[in-house]
């Protein structure tokens, strides 16, 4: 089943989840259409992989809704379910089980199973089919657990920090296959990571989450178009930002300040007094983490 | 010592204490209560009752009452310093720490030397020979911590107290007049053999300690259930012997895995079990069932080959008893970690409920009570059955009767552990899985003197204790509806 871009396949709102005296998600909303790539980033402990199993119904929220193609999380139909593929933080999965067995379990659950894929991303990444997961190294776990995730062609793709233990060129690799999924079949993918190399080179969208919630989502390229970064003093920066209407980023008064302008095509000009440079996404990471 | 030395062996000492606090569990606290209760009591009817109910067999009883429980926290005190120090022996603090393997044997022996002689000193100063008592202490704590790390040792708690029984007390009494003769000499060699055990047990780092270093630390998770290393995964084995576990489980586990998802009509549910892991699967459970008894019964047929008729029709009722016990025991305790076994696999479980057809919510929580329940029983009625043939084909009376309607009095009950409240099910710990066991041995007691007291029948008690299971059961499935889906388990506790 191939989605229309109009469909929403992610949908939460007010999303409320704290471990003890701990919030983690606090009314966090978030929604993604069919078929977008979104990055989500944050920093260590920000709730990245809690708002991930939330939004996958492993985890109850406190308060708030969670749906996947309409349907609440908590209680996702058949059909819905065989639409998601999960590659979770930690790929080291089912150590008992040798790769095939692995597969051939997967498979017999799906109703749709790509078996050429499997078998060509098997012999591309030359993982052993005999061997038991538990014995393969870490990132021949995780190209197998990537090649369960993505074997029933799903709709909606959720990756968490997929390639932590990945070499450049495995990294590569895996981005080449999740982009010609997301051509193919208009995939959506929720992509957690730490490596924004990987995320400029295949993110369209990108999420920052902090204190609970997305504190801004947006496409990737626009964001890096319509944000500067500015240089001078505290005084002479407030008055060029209340001048041509920016909007702060950053949230540490010690970091570089980083402005987004409601305009992309219209970018203030540096003056005398201020300077105004193109940001990197690390420095919109550090900016909006905070 | 420097201050350095003998700070770190302190916090050496306090780690299990620490290691509870950190985990927030308050079972400690109530056993504490519940020793110092026991000891109190005995303290205060020596104290306070009239000499004249005090005397003769009495004195001793409420002696041992004010004993006991100072002997139940020290004896899991040291098991919990002994397992704590066996996990932070880890093969590269061993290498790279300095004085790492010195300190943790130095903080074994002060704590090994302190509670021998703190525990034998209570029946010493009131029978005599305190340090007898201290160095029989001693033995039996070196004893508790050398089964932790070489298992095998366990064997001594089921032969020593067959050979004391065989020889019509003849070892003891053999003990008893080496101790009067040469005592300290007997001192000196317990001594010397605890000291060399206690620091054999401690390891440097080296190669070897690197190869069984895993295989203590599963041990130990399948023991105590703690997460001492949240980074490692703990195989979801089975508790046997890795060459049994891979021969015999395995096998029979990857032939009905294939059966299974070779057919796409084959039960969500029983496909479901399967992803479970092995180690709760009921393939692993067969070669259980099969060795127990295997094991247990060949240590009775040698007992039984080996002596003569006159000195077998002695001792093999109380075999038979060691032996029915010990198998039972082995059995159903296995069946009874199965939950806690379940935490092993909680990281696929999130995997596993995103599958189509596995159910979630009411249905799911019902049926792994089902299942897990039918396991159970399917297991403990084969070991009272095999009990029972045991029983029948020796054709002699055991120490307390027959044994075999006692046992399934203390066993079957137990089904209700198997329905809990399995989302916030906290990870098994020893305390958990000796909770179930000592409720087995208690409740067996507790039918064997109703039995022997009242002339109350097995089956009226059976019935009672099968009733208030099987209604806590009912209330359980009755609950499960308004409860969180099962699994991935334990992920609100």
């Amino acid at each position: 089943m191939t989605m229309s871009t109009n469909d929403t396949c992610l949908d939460l709102r007010g999303l409320k989840l704290a471990f003890g005296t701990q919030r983690v998600l606090d009314g966090l909303d978030w929604s993604l259409p069919a078929g977008r790539v979104v990055g989500l980033l944050g920093r260590n402990g920000a709730g990245k992989t809690t708002l991930i199993e939330a939004l996958l119904g492993l985890r109850e929220p406190d308060a708030g809704t969670a749906l996947l193609f309409g349907q609440p999380s908590q209680a996702l139909p058949d059909d819905v379910r065989a639409r998601i593929g999960y590659v979770p933080q930690r790929s080291d999965l089912f150590e008992w089980l040798t790769a095939d067995q692995l597969l051939a379990y997967f498979r017999s659950f799906y109703p749709r199973w790509n078996t050429a894929k499997v078998d060509g991303l098997m012999s591309r990444w030359d993982i052993a089919r005999d061997k038991p997961v538990g014995k393969l190294s870490g990132g021949q776990q995780q190209r197998l657990s990537i090649i369960r995730a993505l074997a029933h062609e799903p709709d909606l793709l959720v990756l968490d920090e997929p390639v932590a233990s990945l070499d450049p060129a495995g990294r590569r690799e895996f981005l080449a296959e999740l982009v010609e999924q997301v051509v193919d079949r208009h995939t959506a993918v929720v992509f957690s990571t730490h490596i924004l190399s990987d995320l400029e080179r295949v993110a369209v969208d990108v999420a920052f989450l902090t204190g609970g919630r997305i504190a801004l989502h947006a496409p990737l390229d626009e964001l890096l178009e319509s944000s500067v970064r500015l240089g001078g003093a505290p005084a002479d920066i407030e008055r060029f930002v209340k001048q041509y209407r920016l909007h702060p980023l950053s949230r540490d008064a010690r970091a570089p300040v980083i402005a987004r302008g409601i305009d992309a095509a219209v970018m203030p000009p540096a003056t005398p007094a201020v300077s105004v440079d193109a940001v990197t996404l690390e420095e919109l990471f550090l900016a909006l983490t905070a | 010592m420097t201050h350095n030395e003998f700070s770190s062996i302190v916090r050496i000492l306090l780690s299990p204490w620490q290691r509870r606090l950190n985990q927030g569990r308050s079972s400690l606290l109530v056993i504490v209560g519940l020793c110092a209760l026991l000891t109190l009591g005995g303290l205060l009817a020596l104290v306070l009752l009239p000499r004249s109910v005090t005397a003769g067999r009495a004195h001793f009883f409420f002696v041992f009452l004010a004993w006991v429980g100072p002997v139940i926290l020290g004896l899991l005190g040291w098991w919990m310093l002994a397992s704590t120090v066996l996990q932070q022996n880890h093969p590269t603090f061993a290498r790279l720490v300095p004085g790492h393997a010195a300190r943790l044997r130095t903080a074994l022996l002060v704590a090994w030397l302190l509670l021998s002689l703190s525990l034998g000193a209570g029946p010493g100063s009131c029978v005599g020979a305190p340090l007898a008592w201290s160095l029989m202490m001693a033995v039996v704590l070196t004893w508790f911590a050398a089964v932790l790390r070489w298992p095998v040792l366990g064997i001594c708690g089921v032969v020593f107290p067959v050979l004391g029984k065989t020889g019509r007390g003849v070892l003891f009494a053999d003990l008893q007049s080496a101790w009067l003769d040469h005592a300290v000499l007997v001192a000196v060699l317990v001594l010397a053999a605890g000291v060399a055990s206690l620091c054999l047990m401690v390891q440097s780092g080296d190669a070897r300690h690197l190869a069984t270093f895993e295989t203590c630390r599963r041990r130990l998770d399948l023991l105590s259930g703690w997460r001492w290393s949240q980074g490692a995964v703990p195989l979801a084995s089975t508790g046997l012997p890795k060459w049994l576990d891979s021969r015999v489980n395995r096998r029979l586990y990857d032939w009905w895995l294939e059966r299974l998802v070779a057919r796409r009509s084959s039960p969500v549910s029983a496909r479901l079990l399967a992803g479970l892991g092995p180690a709760t699967h009921w393939t692993s459970r067969v070669s259980q069932v099969v060795l127990a008894p295997l094991v247990f019964g060949g240590m009775f047929a040698v007992v039984a080959a080996a002596f003569s008729r006159e000195f077998r029709q002695d001792m093999l009722p109380f075999v038979l008893s060691v032996s029915s016990l010990g198998m039972l025991l082995a059995v159903s305790a296995t069946t009874l970690q199965t939950t806690g076994q379940l935490q092993q696999t909680r990281r696929e479980q999130a995997l596993l409920v995103l599958l189509p057809g596995v159910p979630r919510g009411t249905p799911l929580n019902r049926w792994l009570g089902w299942r897990m329940s039918l396991d159970f029983i399917v297991v403990a009625l084969y070991a009272l059955g095999v009990c029972w043939a045991a029983s029948a084909l020796v054709g002699v009376g055991p120490v307390v009767g027959d044994p075999v309607p006692a046992f399934a009095v203390a066993l079957l009950p137990q089904v209700a552990w198997q329905w809990r409240r399995w989302s916030r099910l906290s990870p098994a710990t020893g305390g958990s899985v000796l909770a179930a066991m000592f409720t087995s041995i208690l409740l067996g007691v507790a039918a064997v003197a109703a039995q022997q007291v009242d002339g109350m029948g097995y089956l009226a008690i059976g019935a009672v204790s099968m009733t208030a299971a099987l209604l806590y059961c009912a209330w359980r499935w009755w609950r499960m509806a308004g409860e969180p889906t099962a699994l991935p388990m334990g992920r609100l506790a």
